[in-house]
């Protein structure tokens, strides 16, 4: 009997296993953000492999805490959780079980948008949209942020404990 | 001497406006405690940021997108990412309708360089339009935060702020706000009922005629709501709570110390307490609330962190 038993569940884990990581290998996400990158290692720092833009498709490989690892465009590479979701719109599990797909939805629906923001200008006389466009254009380089964190003896600290 | 005693009343009346906390709804307390629980915006399992949805909840079929829409959307933790951006930017806007930029570009190339590093500690660290900080013109001690990551600081609170710690949990606080989105909470939740019908009923990819102008007025709307509730109301007690606590850990995690935000709520204190001893400050206790609430946060949390000098030395050319 126990002899039987053991070969079983093993055999059940290896399926389970590896039905697990086919549904993973399966999953498909998308870029919520204008523009990010698809780096080599988990970090923000680390090199760029490839750049990803709004609504870019990504296959899922794997999940380290906020970091996804996926393919897309012909590489492989670290994205971070914030840039990505399932769809670009959030549905509730419950009426995403009655028919909400994953991609055409989400990009199809509209919303509060540049012609909105066009819309509302033309009534805003107070609205200094030209200083929002200059406040948008502060980038910081990523060598410049890592110069800051090594002058300023900055390390993240990971996780909170 | 006038000139200085007034010069006081204005520091103590200014540190009020970014220490002391709004009013607040009970329904806004309760949609807030729910964002706050979480850490992001959930609802239903439906991760608004900060993660995917699992695949199982994705997917079924082709639905039409604007029946769905329709049926789907309620309140603002429904709103996408790149609408929250476009909420946010017009709130940018009408904050710098409000305030000039200040013309120091480089205090702005720095508030940039420690906000970015601050905000990439959050648990938002990547939103649409990136994360984006203006240092105002202005003597005021105050300090902004619209949807989406677009963050105002005043030069009089980054003069008021005595090290790059302080300057740091300032900004971690801001952070904060938008990482809990209580500036979305502040929209009513009739202007997004009224907008996402508006949204589900329009068939075509562009909104026209009579269709855009609904949509423009929900949208005007919502914008008021935020000024509202940001710029005069304030934040409810609660929410500042929330934030203080949410700015602690990212401060910490961005390697900084988070005690810069119990030392610079304990000057502001000092420093309004010295001026006008009784009065608003004595009627809104929430900055000596809050030291409490840090420091305890900081010993529950084990979030002990140093001050760098190197870090203060190089704060103190920009102020």
């Amino acid at each position: 009997m126990r002899n039987v038993t053991k070969p079983l569940l093993i055999a059940f884990l290896v399926m389970l296993l590896g039905s697990t990581a086919a549904r993973a290998a399966q999953e498909k996400i998308f870029v919520t953000v204008k523009a990010t990158s698809i780096r080599r290692d988990r970090q923000f720092y680390a090199p760029t492999v490839a750049s990803a833009v709004f609504r870019d498709p990504l296959l899922v490989l794997a999940r380290e805490k906020d970091w996804i690892r996926v393919r897309a465009k012909g590489v492989e590479g670290w994205i971070h959780a914030s840039a990505t979701a399932a769809t670009a719109v959030s549905v509730s599990a419950k009426e995403a079980a009655v028919g909400v797909s994953e991609g055409d939805v989400a990009f199809a629906s509209k919303g509060f948008d540049a012609a909105v923001e066009r819309e509302y200008a033309k009534g805003k006389s107070q609205a200094n949209f030209a200083g929002v466009d200059r406040m948008e254009k502060l980038a910081t380089s990523e060598s410049a942020l890592a110069e800051f964190k090594r002058a300023g003896n900055l390390r993240a600290r990971g996780e909170k404990p | 001497m006038n000139g200085s005693r007034a010069g006081r009343g204005l520091l103590a009346a200014a540190a009020l406006l970014w220490a002391a906390a709004g009013c607040s709804t009970a329904a806004l307390k309760d949609v807030a405690a729910k964002t706050a629980r979480t850490g992001v915006a959930i609802k239903d399992k439906a991760v608004v940021h900060g993660g995917a949805l699992a695949s199982e909840t994705a997917a079924h079929g082709k639905a039409v997108a604007q029946t769905t829409t329709k049926a789907l959307r309620k309140g603002f933790a429904d709103l996408t990412p790149q609408e929250e951006y476009f909420i946010g930017r017009a709130v940018a806007a009408r904050v710098l309708g409000l305030y000039r930029p200040a013309d120091n570009p480089e205090a702005t190339r720095y508030l940039n360089t420690l906000g970015l590093a601050v905000a990439q500690a959050s648990s938002w660290p990547e939103t649409y339009g990136g994360w984006h900080f203006m240092l105002l013109d202005s003597d005021e001690v105050n300090a902004f935060a619209a949807p989406g990551g677009f963050i105002f600081v005043t030069r009089g609170l980054h003069q008021s702020c005595r090290t790059e710690e302080q300057l740091a949990a300032v900004i971690a606080h801001e952070v904060g706000h938008v990482t809990l989105r209580h500036g979305l909470g502040a929209i009513k939740t009739s202007r997004l009922t009224e907008a996402f019908a508006i949204i589900g009923t329009e068939a075509v990819k562009e909104f026209t005629g009579a269709n855009l102008a609904k949509i423009t007025e929900a949208f005007a709307g919502t914008i008021d709501d935020i000024i509202d509730q940001m710029v005069s109301l304030g934040y409810s007690r609660w929410q500042e709570y929330a934030a203080d606590a949410e700015g602690g850990r990212i401060a910490y995690r961005a390697g900084y110390n988070p005690a810069g935000l119990a030392e610079f709520l304990q000057s502001l204190q000092a420093r309004a307490a010295k001026a006008e001893k009784k009065g608003f400050f004595s009627t809104h206790p929430p900055a000596a609330d809050r030291l409490e609430k840090v420091e305890e946060l900081i010993v529950a949390e084990k979030l002990k962190g140093e001050t760098d000098p190197a870090r203060t030395a190089r704060f103190s050319k920009t102020r």
